[in-house]
């Protein structure tokens, strides 16, 4: 239920008003005698699509535009993301240079309800998490007194950790658009937990009647885990085979990245 | 507000307690000094702590305040911006003190000339967040301490660990660097910041004098590192405690502080036990 | 986190002394600092708690309140329970940058921590009992924290501060009548009972989890890190951990490394080895702080919000 936020800036729309609530729960379950809703095993990951160069396609190069930029599609998860820099820090570092992210959900993004333009606490929450899961990848001492920035938005959402997986996987493509330097590509991907059984790469439906979820964010090259959150009960052992099984799925998320990412320099002007 | 004077006796004066706007002295003959201010003829206090009075010089201690410096403290200061020719070093005063190019030894030799590469290589002398052992030497117009290292005794301070106290804590004495029996350096910045150490014997330090900017540190074994991590937690519990801080009470710590485990000093019990064993051992002294 | 700069000889010797097993202070790599703890000092609230993780009597301090508020249900919300809204904020009293919006990063940071620890069933806490009447009323609790003092290991001391504060609450017992009125329909009605005597404690909050952050420095890593072992720290784990060995969150943190899979495995293990004495530890300071709350009433004169010296 939203109440609306009076934005001076934006036209408004009436002071009150809810999203529909459906009477009948609909007859796809996301868990059915053991497989899902979709059809994908237990650890099938959703088709993953890369692209990288600006969403809309500048005719010459503009000193203003972003120097990589990314778009990332796995599923129904739709994220865009921009990088600029190394420029100039305003908090200037003489030895390393600093990497701030900002995170943002369209209005239309999510499904459980409209979004207003004014940023939650959970948003900025999956900024310092993307801050803190690419960071460790990227040579930052090359850069002292700059800056990188990196803009992410959802233009639609399925499955939180999914979507914050898919945000990291589409920084790291856009960080190697732009030709920054960096020790290795940053792949990501979450499992939830179900009856039991570890579910890899679940959708919103999914997420919502698991009992835990979980995601790791990984270098493969460098063998080290860059982010690791799990929200919600597990024995120790569960969470150990997850941080596991999870890892094997971030190599395969990689091996997708590192193939675009070759194909792409292959043929430039595509 | 008026605090009852009883009688002109100057021995009454020093030693009371009084709250800023109190009446110290109607009498003429002394002169106000600092933490006071004057209003015609009558001497008020402006802060809250205790009357001291030496000679005809009258002025109030509070219990605590923000260090101010005088020419020829030997102070430990932390490089905080590296700028044209100079850089600014926070010394835990009112204003952040300034450390001239000039005004340090440039290695290969105290009298080697400044050239321009220096200017443009400041930071392999001093870099942000490196601590500095230094002396007091002018004032800025502003207010600001001006500081050198012009000594093969200060300069880059290795090979140990910080701690910070309460600047009122440390006197002003004769030496500020002190070799403590058990093998440790200590530096006392009257300014409240202290370096303990390994110790590094003086003419060593000499021999090197290209390297007397180099951010490695010296191999440090075991028991120096229990030593440095125990007279550590002595200086902070002296500090906690308002014990003043000096080479004596610091040894008079440490002998203690021997009969328990590094790490139990921090606690309650033990900790008040040790401060009041040293404050004991002070009086006695003297 | 408030940022201590190091000179690189300051960092080494840390880092060193750690890989050796030597703290700055001379504990062991798993060795919490003295934990302070008092319950109860908040009178308007239904529980509160401080918690002071340092030595010598200063160090990390958190105040946390729960307040319980009644809500009324609208279409949409769980039918059979109550929910828990956390907030965390941080003081400026706390350190010089959290004045004006300085502290918003590191408030958004702890009060998604905090709720993904007790925000709701992964807490233990059962929300069921705090539903008043299914699809009409239910209770509210908002846990409000207040940073007072950052000494390093904030998240450890949030988290046990809100563990006491929950152990500490009492809701008022409440009546559900069953009423009818003019045109014959039944309804249900409740009444909050005002009587400080008849209250009742929170179900499950027994099971509320405990939090230890590893730090990792150098090729090893530390339990509950001081403000300058923060400073060198290049990777960190908050775990949290339940009674019944459960482990109820996992969150990395620092950005300046990740964590080798073997390492991580590792903390975890470490994590639910150190929770019994965690637990044990915790228990026997908050029936001490609950005996000490009975004595206070008697001495009005001691301001009971503060802890002592100490």
């Amino acid at each position: 239920m939203s109440a609306n936020i009076f934005d001076r800036r934006r036209v408004n729309g009436p002071p009150r008003s809810v999203e529909p609530l459906y009477t009948d729960e609909g007859d796809v379950k996301p868990f059915t005698n053991g497989g899902r809703a979709d059809g994908r095993s237990l650890d099938q990951l959703r088709p993953i699509f890369i692209k990288t160069g600006p969403l809309a396609v500048q005719p010459t190069f503009s000193p203003t535009a972003p120097s990589g930029s990314a778009y990332y599609e796995q599923g129904k998860i739709r994220i865009s993301c921009a990088v600029y820099g190394p420029r100039q820090g305003r908090k200037s570092n003489p030895r390393m240079g600093s990497f701030d992210c900002d995170f943002q959900y369209a209005p239309f993004s999510c499904s459980w309800k409209r979004r207003p333009h004014i940023k939650g606490a959970d948003e900025k929450e999956i900024a310092l998490i993307l801050e803190q899961a690419m960071a460790p990848a990227i040579r930052l001492e090359a850069y002292p007194k700059a800056c990188i920035d990196a803009f992410v938005t959802v233009i639609e959402s399925d499955g939180k950790f999914a979507t914050i997986s898919a945000a990291i996987n589409c920084i790291s493509a856009a960080l190697a658009d732009a030709g920054i330097e960096l020790y290795d590509i940053v792949a990501a991907c979450s499992m939830s937990l179900n009856a039991s059984q570890w579910v890899s790469d679940c959708n919103q439906a999914e997420e919502d009647v698991s009992q835990c979820s979980l995601f790791v964010s990984r270098m493969p090259s460098a063998d080290e885990i860059t982010y690791l959150l799990q929200q919600g009960k597990t024995m120790p052992d569960q969470t150990d085979r997850a941080v596991q099984t999870c890892s094997n799925s971030c190599a395969r998320v990689y091996a997708v990245l590192s193939r675009y990412l070759q194909a792409s320099m292959e043929q430039p002007a595509s | 507000m008026d605090v009852d004077m009883e009688s002109q006796d100057t021995r009454d004066i020093a030693s009371r307690i009084v709250t800023p706007g109190s009446v110290i002295t109607n009498d003429t003959a002394f002169m106000r000094g600092h933490g006071t201010f004057a209003e015609r003829t009558t001497i008020y206090s402006s802060v809250a702590g205790a009357v001291e009075r030496i000679n005809k010089l009258v002025s109030v201690r509070p219990l605590k305040q923000r260090y101010s410096g005088e020419i020829g403290d030997i102070i430990v200061g932390r490089i905080t911006e590296v700028a044209s020719k100079r850089w600014r070093v926070d010394v835990n005063s009112r204003q952040d003190g300034i450390l001239l190019l000039s005004s340090i030894n440039l290695p290969g030799g105290i009298q080697r000339r400044k050239s321009e590469s220096d200017e443009l290589q400041m930071r392999t002398f001093f870099a942000e967040g490196d601590l500095v052992f230094a002396e007091v030497q002018s004032y800025f117009a502003d207010g600001a301490l001006s500081l050198h290292t012009r000594s093969l005794q200060y300069g880059k301070l290795r090979n140990g660990t910080f701690v910070t106290v309460f600047p009122q804590l440390v006197p002003r004495s004769r030496s500020h660097f002190h070799t403590l029996p058990c093998g440790v350096d200590i530096v006392l910045g009257v300014n409240g910041y202290i370096w303990v150490s390994k110790h590094v014997p003086a003419s060593k330090v000499e021999e090197n004098s290209e390297l007397i900017y180099s951010d490695k540190n010296e191999f440090i074994s075991d028991d120096e590192r229990e030593t440095i991590a125990r007279i550590a937690n002595c200086i902070h519990l002296l500090n906690r405690l308002y014990v003043k801080i000096t080479d004596t009470s610091i040894i008079f710590a440490y002998e203690a502080s021997l009969t328990h485990a590094v790490k139990d000093l921090l606690t309650r019990e033990i900790a008040i036990d040790l401060a009041h064993n040293v404050k004991t051992r002070l009086e006695q002294q003297s | 986190m408030a940022s201590l700069i190091l000179s690189p000889a300051e960092q080494d010797f840390i880092i060193r002394g750690v890989e050796k097993g030597f703290r700055g202070d001379g504990r062991g790599s798993l060795d919490r600092r003295e934990v302070t703890l008092r319950t109860g000092m908040i009178s308007q609230a239904n529980g509160s708690a401080r918690c002071r993780i340092g030595s010598l009597g200063v160090g990390t301090d958190i105040l946390v309140g729960v307040k319980a508020e009644v809500n009324t249900w609208a279409a949409g919300e769980p039918e059979e329970c109550g929910t828990i809204v956390c907030n965390v904020e941080c003081s400026p009293s706390a350190a010089q940058e959290f004045e004006g919006r300085g502290a918003d990063e590191i408030n958004v940071e702890l009060t998604q921590l905090l709720d993904r620890i007790v925000g709701g069933e992964q807490s233990g806490l059962d929300l069921r009992k705090l539903c008043i009447i299914p699809r009409q009323a239910y209770w509210v609790l908002h846990i409000d924290a207040l940073v007072l003092d950052v000494k390093g290991g904030v998240a450890d001391a949030l988290v046990w501060a809100t563990r006491a504060a929950l152990l500490a609450t009492k809701l008022p017992r409440v009546v559900v009548e069953s009423v009818t009125d003019d045109s014959g329909v039944a309804r249900a009605e409740f009444d909050v009972v005002d009587d400080a005597e008849d209250q009742m404690g929170l179900e499950g909050a027994r099971d509320l989890p405990l939090a230890a952050t590893f730090n990792q420095i150098g090729r090893r890593y530390v339990v509950d890190a001081s403000e300058q072992e923060e400073a060198v720290t290049q990777a960190k784990l908050t775990v949290a951990v339940s009674p019944k060995m459960e482990i109820c969150a996992i969150q990395k943190g620092g950005m300046l490394k990740g964590f080798a899979p073997s390492l991580l495995s590792e903390i975890t293990q470490t994590a639910l080895r150190i929770a019994k004495e965690e637990f044990a530890r915790f228990d026997a300071l908050f029936a001490e702080a609950s005996k000490h709350n009975g004595e206070l009433d008697e001495e009005p004169s001691t301001g009971s919000t503060f802890l002592e010296p100490f």
